[in-house]
């Protein structure tokens, strides 16, 4: 099938400030912008969320464990060619149960070299168990001041969190005889009061 | 011809090392990611679950969206539209994971809209009552939590991620279903029956959304050995079973099967067969919405033609 779809981005989520990004899955978009849009929709619709960075999937140079155990970067096309410095964002997944988060950043010559220096860099005492390496010049980031607009309206809705739904102790004071059926409004919030 | 067969043997040879090394590696509990080798029917099967998976989050929005106009509150509105969205991006993360297997995204929609992809059975039944609303979060995302609380665990890193993000929005969704079935439950007595009637109709096809038996479930046994699934669809659906049972008897709610009883030994709740003839008939297209569902999946992504158009055009006039 002739591939017509568009571009596929990567998705990156900061939860809280301080915290390292971290990739969440990724989102199809005609451009950038609208990438990181669509991002929000689809994986910030909870308070959970304060930075956003998309990356196009293409320009991300990686590799697993199992990969790097045989690796040979002579024989990588990307080693090849002008060189151009710039530079690199690197992730690393360090937990079987994890994933990608931001390690740091590293200068180099193209995604081999950017791929040899951060794992030199980052990986420490932990080898990781895959690494990922793209251009920062790619990354589009929300800006602080998008927080308001992108992120905030999500702390008006809390009743997306199970949290607000208190289904746990109605069921126990039911069992128990406690509350009998017209005492049921305490479930949840009242329906009318509805913050909005 | 003899040197191409050669080959071909040492390839296989190789192969067996690399799957031995591979089903080593799910058995210390180590996650299978892009770029790492799979066996080619490893690929194959998260692609048909995963994708399978996708869209029935996406057609799963139908049957619930129906009420979003007549909730019958704002609060209620806002929750049930809240829980819809989540179900769309649910979709998302997983046609995401089934990306990163070589699938395109193309590919899965249209064979969903073509009516070639198969998705839940459950999104085939009518919702005719805002009971239903609160028994398909009670039950049918309860059901769901079940099998997605397990497949968090998959070998494969992003069919688990995806899982453990939806697993923790699913919570939700269940929440909000019961706390609907308790109101009604405790409310007048036609708001009682209400949710009684949503339950005698949507108890079967819940118990069905596990799947067929382990005996005739031919996938089973791979996706097993595999860590793709750690538990059978017999082991998952009677899990759902002890778990609701108790709770429904608690609200003074009864469950249309004659033959349910507690079975003191097993310290099960054994219950009645499942109408098989009927689970197959809505899976092969002959359910009561079939044809609705898919219908309406076309319609949306016919209408929605002219915001990919503008989208497209835009990203254009950006790009210049």
């Amino acid at each position: 099938m002739t591939d017509t779809q568009w571009r596929r981005y990567q998705v990156f989520v900061q939860e809280k400030s301080g915290e390292p990004h971290q990739d969440v899955g990724s989102v199809h978009a005609p451009d950038p912008e609208l990438a990181l849009f669509n991002a929000r929709d689809v994986f910030a619709r909870r308070p959970e969320c304060v930075s956003m960075w998309v990356v196009p999937a293409e320009a991300i140079f990686s590799k697993t464990a199992q990969e790097l155990a045989q690796w040979d970067p002579v024989k990588e096309p990307q080693s090849f060619g002008e060189a151009h410095p710039e530079t690199y964002v690197v992730t690393c997944k360090q937990k079987q149960g994890g994933t990608q988060l931001q390690a740091g950043m590293v200068e180099a010559a193209n995604p081999v070299e950017a791929m040899r220096s951060g794992i030199e860099k980052f990986g420490g005492k932990n080898p990781g168990l895959a690494w990922w390496v793209f251009p920062a010049r790619l990354v589009i980031q929300s800006e602080p001041g998008d927080v308001e607009s992108m992120f905030n309206p999500a702390l008006d809705k809390p009743f997306r969190l199970s949290a607000d739904f208190h289904t746990v102790s109605a069921m126990r004071k039911i069992k128990s005889g406690e509350q009998k059926p017209a005492q049921a409004d305490e479930l949840s919030r009242s329906d009318d009061s509805c913050a909005i | 011809m003899y040197g191409a067969t050669v080959d071909k043997v040492e390839t296989s040879h190789h192969d067996e090392e690399k799957l031995r090394e591979f089903e080593a590696r799910i058995a210390r509990g180590e996650k299978i990611e892009p770029g790492d080798w799979m066996p080619e029917e490893y690929r194959k099967q998260l692609i048909r679950m995963i994708s399978q998976h996708a869209h029935s989050e996406v057609v799963g929005m139908l049957p619930e969206g129906a009420w979003i106009t007549r909730a019958p509150s704002l609060r209620r509105k806002m929750i049930l539209l809240a829980k819809v969205q989540d179900e769309a991006g649910h979709g998302q993360y997983l046609y995401h994971a089934a990306e990163t297997l070589g699938a395109t995204r193309e590919e899965m929609v249209e064979a969903l809209l073509s009516g070639r992809a198969k998705y839940s059975s459950i999104f085939n039944y009518p919702t005719l009552t805002w009971a239903d609303v609160g028994v398909i979060g009670y039950l049918v995302d309860f059901a769901a939590i079940l099998n997605q609380t397990m497949l968090a665990k998959s070998s494969y890193g992003p069919y688990s991620r995806a899982m453990v993000r939806i697993c923790a929005e699913e919570n939700f969704h269940k929440k909000q279903g019961q706390d609907i079935v308790i109101r009604m439950a405790q409310g007048t007595p036609r708001q009682r029956s209400m949710v009684q009637d949503a339950i005698n109709r949507w108890w079967w096809p819940t118990l069905m959304m596990f799947g067929p038996h382990d005996s005739d479930s031919p996938n089973s046994a791979v996706l097993i050995r595999w860590g793709v699934k750690t538990k059978t669809n017999d082991e998952l659906r009677q899990e759902f079973v002890n778990k609701i049972v108790p709770e429904l008897q608690t609200l003074d709610l009864t469950i249309p099967d004659p033959d349910l009883k507690y079975g003191p030994e097993s310290g099960d709740w054994q219950f009645g067969e499942i109408d098989w003839e009927e689970f197959w008939r809505v899976v092969q297209g002959r359910g009561p919405c079939n044809k609705e569902r898919m219908e309406a999946r076309q319609k949306a992504h016919e209408e929605g033609q002219w915001v990919r158009e503008a989208m497209a055009a835009y990203g254009q006039r950006q790009a210049k």
